[in-house]
Order: structure tokens, then C-alpha cells, then sequence
């Protein structure tokens, strides 16, 4: 896929430009990088909701009325990491920018998966709820082994995860759709089921981190 | 027969699709394969049976996640599994049973936190029980990252006498996931020893061919190749692929004539694929590998061929290097790191590296050294030490293909290097000089090499894989040595057939205008046959000639390199800077992140001030101005890091010119920062020491996933007053609290600041650290509040 990324999200990863024109090279330079970098992979899967170990109240209601689940693996493969790494030994600057254009772009990425997924069950007549994640609300993030394992994606797109959940590659999303013969909302993400909404640096400017 | 000799003489049919057989009999995704060896071996056996039907020679054991990670909680140890499942596949009747292991499933570090001696255990763990059971080899396989791969094959080498195969997985892109090519994957495996490799997974046989050239170009040992049936139908999932047992066995004459055979299938392949595969093996001519060595270098994800000029940088290496010697004293790895990406930018092609320095712990250093390095950099490394204990951890853990430097004609060294080089597959350099010294002569030096060569062929070390140095002297101290080097150089390339190294600088010592004659000898070096020349590539004058010589030496197509490098115009002479009066001050440049200016501004200053007062008056008060208006709103995150990357070039001119005039900078407060065990984001840590280390606090960097007791050891030895955690997730916010506890149940009595996108005051508070720091400006505070 072609990454085409916003750098106005880019620079609010970063944490605001103010505005300032050599910052806005900064982060225009990253994503440049960032798209000939990236090498999207991603993969999905349905399974009844049941049979995956979902627990807490957010996932239940995000699913609410669904049939069947989408689970989806993405990442943008370990030569991201690789960059980081490299990039903050030269200068911490430009491996925030590439940070937040590396955040941006796994969106993307989960965007365009997202959207195939819709079309798919669009198809069948079917409606799809949006993304949910582990680490979401109340949905533990331990269940993130069981997601790799049903899409296989060790082995299908080199994503696994640490001992302690974490993906590896660093930049990756797993999340679960819900699919429904009939209309669905889904839990929207957001400050509403964002555990750290009370004490968030984003929140108290008025604006939000985009998750 | 046994199958060593089998695949020297004849093909070998493997079996195809276990998980394939495995789901059309009705297990459900998501289940483990492993566990029906114990709950359903009836049918293992019956799978196993029907590729020995369909003409499989060797049928590997249902294990591929049979290791103490993938199979934990799954109510069966490791051995249980592993012992059902050889059992299971011999009552097959299979002529040749073969251990599977496939990766661990958790990535090693630094993209993952997997330690190198912990994957090697666990494939130990299998390989021991596998041999144990009897298998006639150990077959690694879907490996994506070559250094679990040599965790692997290292395990299975030391643990059994068995034949070993090894094979990767690709993408069409020709690298595997961790972006390792398949020369790599070739140069390396066989360097250890392999009996055969090869490529399975992820591709049909049609998409491999062009991979499966590549590999061929480099091997020296039996070609496997794996393929799956095709493509995977992205719509219905796993079970359906898009070639027929037809269509697959039409590729195998492609792959006889690359030299390929070892034939066998993966994914989506049944008893039917392997018949055909039999089928077409009848009758065609079979060709034994030529054994080869190469004169190459890889790293994990770069292959360094030696067929031209192969400069290997020298600037990772305290002789001499006053601030290099203080890094290694101070643990300072960043500035380690830094010296070997400058090179990488300068040109060099491969990096020599050498830690040794009294008063260091140069075995664990080069390690960390050696992958920090190949955490971010992609050039083949030289290892530089002429100890074995040294050198052997290195080599472990080197991810590729490295050069030792050195051997030389000593007993001594002949015996306890040369070993080391042939178990590894590395290159080495082997230095003309012995008991005795190094031969004034030429015909000196040449005999030397003749006995290092003779040697190392004794341990089946070809002469490609052998660089010989014959030892630059120094021209003021010895007028004819130059000639003399020169000439035992150009023989032992003629008479050997070896390549050759020289440190190219010696040359020069105690002569002005040194470059003027290391680049000069340089270029007569070449002419003579240097093929690695060790220099310093930040020196144009040394990188000149050497692109000079490769655009006379046709070795530069369309002289596009020297072109590309030399028709800018050369830069103008920088203009007059302007008026003192109109420059930037320190303040106006550290607020407007103007580095070049602020080192102006602070250069300017020291003429009339003490270098503490432009630190304390000067720079300090700018970045104080920075983190209000941070703190006000009025700039933001990437300002502020702006501003404290620009300080530094301050900083830096405060720091030489205190050395120039023989002064000791004064002893800086240390500050311990790391990212917890468990978790690997540093990008917040990062930040809050690049702008610690301007307020002028010696960060002991730990880096990330790091054991608590670490954390406690350094505390305590270094006498640290503020040690400062970071955690990024919830998962790892436990890690934290132990490592709190861990400092204070050691009688840590310093303070401890966390910091953390998860992190609340409150939490901090309950973990027991004295501050919660919810930015780099808070972590500054904390620090003055600290040491005042």
C-alpha cells in the first residue's frame, strides 16, 4: 500500500509545532522516511466472539449485538524499529518526529485494513463496528497472544509479542471488529473508555491524543 | 546409509504439510499441533506414513512449537512432546526422522526482549531430547531472524553430533521479516557448520525461484527448498492455496538446474505434492554441491562480497583516543555507537571494533558493544582482540558473519584463534609477526603468512576466508620498511591467494602533514593488492583515494560513484560571519534551536569569561527560559528537545576547550535513567536525558527492558543519588514497583523519580517513589531539588 500521511496528525503526535516552520520541516522529513520505511503487513480473521477469552464491560458493549468478530494483526515490520533505534542516537528530535509519523502510519495501515474489512462484510449485507483494542477501557492486554495466535501472525506478518504483551515489532495494533447482520456502533474509542482520560496532558489543552 | 553421505550422493524427498493434514482431519485453528502427538498419535502416524507412501526419505517430527515457551500451560512438558512425537513419526517407517524446531515465537532483542542464551537453552532443551529419541537430524526451520537461527543451529551443533539443516522463510521482496537476504542466511549457516539449508514457507515455489537463485549463488552445502502450494486464498483463509500437485512439481527441473536437492513442501502440501515431486526426481542427473568458502562479511541484514576495495573504519578504539578511553571508563555506549555511524556515513564498508583497555571488563564490553552496534547499524563488524576469551562471546552473538583481527604466527595464538574462526565461519586477519617479533624483511613476513595459511587450512579455513597483514611501519623510524610491506604484500596476494589488510595510518607517525603520506601509501597499497584497508573514512583524503583507485580499476560502472561524489562544486569558503553586535547570543540561540550559533555565542563568551560562568550564567539560564515557557504553553515538546540538542553544541565547546587547557570538567552529579524490565519504550527516556545532560548531570544510561537488579547493582556501585524509571505500559508498571523495592531492600537511600505515559501521581506515590515526573522539565526539577 502507499502510505499518504497528515502531518497535522503528525505534529500533534510530537506534541504541538506552535506553529513553527522549522519544526513543520522536522516532521515533513520524517514522514517522507516514514513512507519509503514502513513495510505494511497486516491480517485478519473471524471467529464467533466466544471464542476468544474476551473479558471486562467495554468489549461486551462494544460487541453488542454481533455475531461474529474480526481480529486483526498489523504492524509496519521491524525496519521501523531499527530506524528509531538509529535515529535517536543522532538526534532525539528527529526520533520524536519519526515516532509520531510511525504512530501515524500504523493508523493508516489499520485504516486501509479496516476498510477491507468493511467492504468485505459489506458484501454479505453485513455492518461492522470499529476498531477496539487490548489496553482499551477494561479489555485486558494479555488477550493480545491469543489474537496473534489466530491470525497467526507470527509467521504470517512477523508480529508476536513480549513476555509482558507488548507487539514486536513496536509499531503494531491488534484490534477486534464486530460484525452484525444488522446496524452497529460499536464502543467508539475515545476519552469515554481511555483509562487515563482523568489525567491526560492532551485533554487538559482541549484537544485529544487520537486513539 | 546415514544421511550425511545420503545427501552428498543422492536427492532427499522430504514430507509436506503437517498443520495442512493436521486441519483437514478436523483440529481447530488456534489449537496446538504439538499436543496430538500425546492425544491423537494414531493419526500423526498415519500422516507421517502417508508422505513415506507418497516417497518422502525423511519425515520431520510434529515439534515445530515444541519449545518451553510456545507449549507452556499446555499440560505437557517439552520432552513429553518431543519424545511421543519421534516415536510417532518412526513407527511411520520412515528411512530418516528428523527433530522439527521452529522459532520460539517471541522476537529476540532489540526488537524484542528475548535474551540470545535464553533462545539458545531452549532450542538446546529440544535438541537434547531429540537426539536422546534418536532422530537421524535436527531440521530448523521458518526462521526469519538469522540470529535465532544461530541460537538455533549453535544449540543443535553443541548439543549432537547429528546433521543439522537449516532453512529461513522470505518475503517476495527477497528478505525475510527481520530483513535478512538470503546471502546472509547462506554465508552464515554454512559458516556454522549446516549440513544442507534452504528456504520454506510463505511463498509458492514460483515466487522462491528468484530467492532461491540468490541462495544458490552463495551455498557450499545441499540446497532444500520448501515451498508452500502456491499463494494463501486471502478470503477463505489457511486451507486453500492456489497451485496443484502439478503445477508445483513443474518447478522442480528450475531448481535441479540452480543445483537445488533437497525437495519437499509446507504449507497447503499433502502426500499428492510429494508424489509428484518423486515423480519428477526419476531420471534426473544428480549434482554434488562444490564446496566453496567465500571471502565475505554479513551482518544481519547486509552481504559485504570482497571482490574490491573494503574499507574498514578504525575509529572504534581507545589507543590513543583520550575521549574515547572516558567513554569506555564512564560506560558511555551512545558515544561509542555515534563513532561508528559517523564511519558508516563517511563510506567504510565494514567497522573494526576494539574495547580493550586496562581497568575494563573487555569480554562482557565488547558484547554490549558489538549489539548496540548492530542494533542500528548495518555494516559487518570486525572483532579486534588477539584473546580468545574476548573474542569467543562476541562471536556467539554476532548476528552474521564477522572478521576476527587478529592471529598471527604464534603457537599461541595459532591455537586458540584459529578454532575460534573455523567454528564460527568467520574471516580472520592473521598479522605477520611471531615469537620473534615482526622479519625486517619481506621473504620474512611471507613465510609467516605461509604458516598461518598452512594452519588455518588444517582447520578448514580456506585462504579466502584469510587476510593477511603484512604490518605497516613507521617511515620516520624505519626509512625502507614502507617498501618492504609493500613487497610482502604483493607476494603473499600473488602466492597465496589470500586477501589482505594493512593499517594504513602507522605509516605517518611522528611526521607533519600525516594525511599527505597515508594517502599517498594508500593508493600504492592498492596498486599492490590491499583489498582491506583499515583507515579513518572521515578523512576525505583517505576516501578520495580510494574512489580514485576503484574509477581506475574499472570497479566503478559508468564512473557513476565518482561522479555522484565529486561534480558538486566545492563548497564556497563560509561567508565572514556577521558582526559580533548582529549574532545570535546564547539565549536567542538556544531559543530558536540555532546550534552553530550557540557554539559561536559560547566560544565568543570564553574570551573574556571563566568557562563556569558561561555554563552557569549563560547556558543554564537560557534553557531555564526554554522549560518556563514549556511549562507556560507558550513551546512545545519538540522545541524543547530542539533547544537542548542546540546546548549541546554549547556545551561541547565549554567541555574542549576545559581540555585544552588541561582542565578536568567539574564532577558531575550522576543520574541512573531506565526503561523497566519488560518494557521496550525508550523514546521518553531518551528525550529526559538529552535534556538532563544539558543541565550538566552524567546520565548512566541502562536502556530499556532492564533487570531491577541491574538497576540496584549500578545504584550501588557507582554511589548514584537519583535513579529515574520509566514504564510505558500497564503491563509493566509491576516491574516498576520491583524495582523499587528491590533499590530499598538493598539500602539504596538516594531518590527515585518515575515517569510514563500510564503513570499517575498518585500510583508513583503508592510504589514508593519521592517523584513522579510527567515531563523531561519535571525530571529537571526533581534532579534540583535533589543535588540543589
Amino acid at each position: 500500500m502507499t502510505l499518504t500521511l497528515d502531518r497535522a496528525e503528525v505534529l500533534r503526535y510530537m506534541g504541538h509545532a506552535g506553529g513553527d516552520a522549522a519544526i513543520e520541516a522536522v516532521a515533513q522529513r520524517a514522514m517522507d522516511r516514514m513512507a519509503s520505511l514502513a513495510q505494511p503487513r497486516w491480517r485478519w480473521v473471524v471467529c464467533a466472539p466466544r471464542a476468544l477469552p474476551l473479558s471486562g464491560g467495554d468489549i461486551r458493549r462494544h460487541l453488542d449485538g454481533c455475531d461474529r468478530v474480526a481480529v486483526l494483526c498489523a504492524t509496519l515490520g521491524a525496519a521501523v524499529d531499527r530506524e528509531l533505534r538509529r535515529t535517536a542516537y543522532r538526534s532525539m528530535l528527529d526520533a520524536l518526529a519519526l515516532d509520531a509519523a510511525a504512530g501515524d502510519a500504523i493508523e493508516k495501515v489499520c485504516d486501509a485494513a479496516e476498510d477491507e474489512i468493511r467492504l468485505h462484510f459489506g458484501r454479505e449485507g453485513c455492518f461492522v463496528t470499529g476498531r477496539f483494542s487490548p489496553g482499551y477501557g477494561d479489555l485486558p492486554i494479555d488477550i493480545q497472544r491469543d489474537l496473534l495466535a489466530l491470525c497467526d501472525a507470527p509467521r504470517r506478518i512477523g508480529l508476536s509479542a513480549t513476555p509482558s504483551h507488548l507487539l514486536t515489532p513496536g509499531k503494531s495494533v491488534t484490534a477486534l471488529l464486530g460484525i452484525s447482520p444488522h446496524p452497529v456502533a460499536g464502543r467508539g474509542r475515545g476519552c469515554g473508555t481511555c483509562r487515563l482520560s482523568a489525567d491526560c496532558p492532551y485533554r487538559k489543552r482541549g484537544t485529544h491524543c487520537g486513539a | 546409509m546415514a544421511l550425511k553421505s545420503h545427501i552428498l550422493s543422492d536427492f532427499l524427498v522430504l514430507d509436506g504439510g503437517m498443520g495442512t493434514m493436521l486441519m483437514q482431519a478436523g483440529m481447530p485453528a488456534g489449537a496446538l499441533p504439538e499436543c496430538m502427538n500425546l492425544e491423537r498419535p494414531e493419526l500423526i502416524t498415519d500422516i507421517h506414513r502417508q508422505y513415506v507412501e507418497a516417497g518422502s526419505d525423511l519425515v520431520v517430527t510434529c515439534t515445530f512449537g515444541a519449545n518451553e515457551k510456545k507449549t507452556a500451560g499446555c499440560g505437557y512438558t517439552v520432552e513429553q512432546i518431543i519424545t511421543a512425537a519421534v516415536a510417532n513419526a518412526r513407527a511411520s517407517g520412515a528411512k530418516y526422522v528428523a527433530l522439527d524446531i521452529g522459532p520460539i515465537g517471541e522476537l529476540l532483542a532489540p526488537t524484542g526482549t528475548l535474551d540470545f542464551d535464553e533462545a539458545y537453552e531452549i532450542f538446546a532443551r529440544q535438541v537434547r531430547c531429540g537426539a536422546a529419541c534418536g532422530v537421524d537430524a535436527i531440521y530448523i526451520e521458518t526462521m526469519t531472524d538469522l540470529r535465532e537461527c544461530k541460537a538455533a543451529v549453535l544449540a543443535a551443533r553443541e548439543m549432537c553430533d547429528l546433521p543439522v539443516c537449516a532453512t529461513m522463510t522470505f518475503e517476495a521482496s527477497g528478505r525475510t521479516f527481520l530483513g535478512v537476504p538470503p546471502e546472509a542466511a547462506a554465508l552464515t549457516l554454512q559458516g556454522l557448520g549446516v549440513s544442507a539449508l534452504g528456504i520454506n514457507c510463505s511463498l509458492g515455489p514460483k515466487e522462491m525461484f528468484p530467492i532461491a537463485g540468490r541462495l544458490a549463488a552463495v551455498a557450499s552445502v545441499p540446497l532444500i527448498i520448501k515451498p508452500n502450494a502456491g499463494l494463501p486464498d486471502a478470503a477463505s483463509g489457511a486451507l486453500s492455496y492456489d497451485i496443484t500437485p502439478e503445477q508445483f512439481a513443474q518447478y522442480v527441473p528450475d531448481y535441479l538446474a540452480l543445483g537445488f536437492t533437497i525437495f519437499g513442501g509446507c504449507c497447503g502440501t499433502t502426500p499428492d505434492y510429494i508424489r509428484r515431486i518423486r515423480a519428477a526426481l526419476r531420471g534426473a542427473s544428480f549434482r554434488a554441491p562444490q564446496p566453496r568458502q567465500h571471502a565475505a562479511l554479513c551482518s544481519g541484514t547486509r552481504y559485504v562480497p570482497v571482490d574490491g576495495v573494503c574499507v574498514i573504519g578504525e575509529r572504534i578504539n581507545p589507543t590513543g583516543k583520550k575521549r574515547f578511553k572516558q567513554a569506555l571508563q564512564q560506560h558511555d555506549i551512545p558515544y561509542i555507537v555515534e563513532q561508528g555511524m559517523e564511519q558508516a556515513d563517511a563510506g567504510a564498508h565494514v567497522l573494526d571494533v576494539n574495547v580493550g583497555l586496562p581497568g575494563i571488563d573487555e569480554p562482557s564490553m565488547m558484547v554490549e558493544v558489538v549489539e548496540e552496534l548492530q542494533s542500528c547499524l548495518e555494516l559487518p563488524l570486525q572483532l579486534d582482540s588477539n584473546r580468545a576469551d574476548v573474542l569467543e562471546p562476541a562471536l556467539r552473538r554476532y548476528n552474521g558473519v564477522p572478521m576476527i583481527n587478529s592471529v598471527n604466527g604464534e603457537e599461541e595464538s595459532l591455537r586458540t584463534i584459529l578454532p575460534l574462526a573455523a567454528k564460527y565461519g568467520a574471516m580472520v586477519v592473521g598479522l605477520t609477526l611471531d615469537e620473534n617479533g615482526i622479519p625486517p624483511t619481506a621473504e620474512g613476513r611471507v613465510a609467516i603468512a605461509r604458516k598461518i595459511v598452512a594452519r588455518a587450512a588444517q582447520y578448514g579455513i580456506a585462504p579466502e576466508r584469510i587476510a593477511i597483514d603484512c604490518l605497516t611501519l613507521t617511515v620516520s623510524a624505519e626509512p625502507a620498511g614502507a617498501m618492504h610491506t609493500l613487497s610482502a604484500l604483493r607476494t603473499v596476494k600473488q602466492e597465496l591467494g589470500v586477501k589482505t589488510c594493512l593499517g594504513v595510518s602507522n605509516i605517518s607517525f611522528g611526521l607533519p602533514q600525516r594525511v599527505k603520506v597515508n594517502a599517498h601509501f594508500l593508493a600504492i597499497a592498492l596498486e599492490n593488492g590491499l583489498d582491506f584497508p583499515i583507515l579513518n573514512p572521515n578523512v576525505p583524503e583517505m576516501m578520495q583515494a580510494v574512489d580514485v583507485h576503484n574509477l581506475l580499476h574499472q570497479r566503478d560502472p559508468g564512473s557513476a560513484h565518482y561522479i555522484a561524489r565529486y561534480s558538486a562544486p566545492a563548497e564556497a569558503p563560509a561567508a565572514p560571519k556577521a558582526a559580533a553586535s548582529d549574532a545570535p547570543d546564547v539565549q536567542t540561540a538556544i531559543l530558536k534551536g540555532l546550534g552553530e550559533d550557540c557554539a559561536a555565542a559560547t566560544r565568543a563568551l570564553l574570551e573574556t569569561l571563566d568557562p563556569l560562568d558561561v555554563v552557569s550564567r549563560h547556558l543554564i539560564p537560557a534553557l531555564d527560559t526554554v522549560g518556563e515557557l514549556f511549562e507556560q504553553d507558550k513551546l512545545f515538546l519538540p522545541q524543547l528537545i530542539r533547544s537542548a540538542e542546540c546546548a549541546k553544541a554549547g556545551f561541547e565547546v565549554v567541555r574542549e576547550h576545559l581540555n585544552a587547557a588541561g582542565g578536568e570538567a567539574p564532577k558531575a552529579d550522576k543520574v541512573i535513567l531506565a526503561t523497566v524490565k519488560g518494557d521496550i519504550h525508550d523514546i521518553g527516556k531518551n528525550i529526559v536525558k538529552v535534556v538532563m545532560e544539558n543541565y550538566g548531570y552524567q546520565i548512566l544510561d541502562l536502556g530499556r527492558d532492564v533487570a531491577p537488579e541491574t538497576i540496584a547493582d549500578c545504584a550501588l556501585t557507582q554511589d548514584v543519588a537519583l535513579v529515574g524509571l520509566s514504564a510505558l505500559m500497564t503491563t509493566t508498571l509491576g516491574a516498576m514497583a520491583d524495582t523499587i523495592s528491590l533499590l530499598r531492600a538493598r539500602g539504596y537511600t538516594g531518590k527515585i523519580m518515575v515517569g510514563g505515559a500510564v503513570l499517575t501521581a498518585d500510583y508513583a506515590a503508592s510504589i514508593g517513589a519521592d517523584f513522579y515526573c510527567r515531563d523531561a522539565k519535571a525530571s529537571v526539577d526533581a534532579a534540583r531539588a535533589v543535588f540543589g
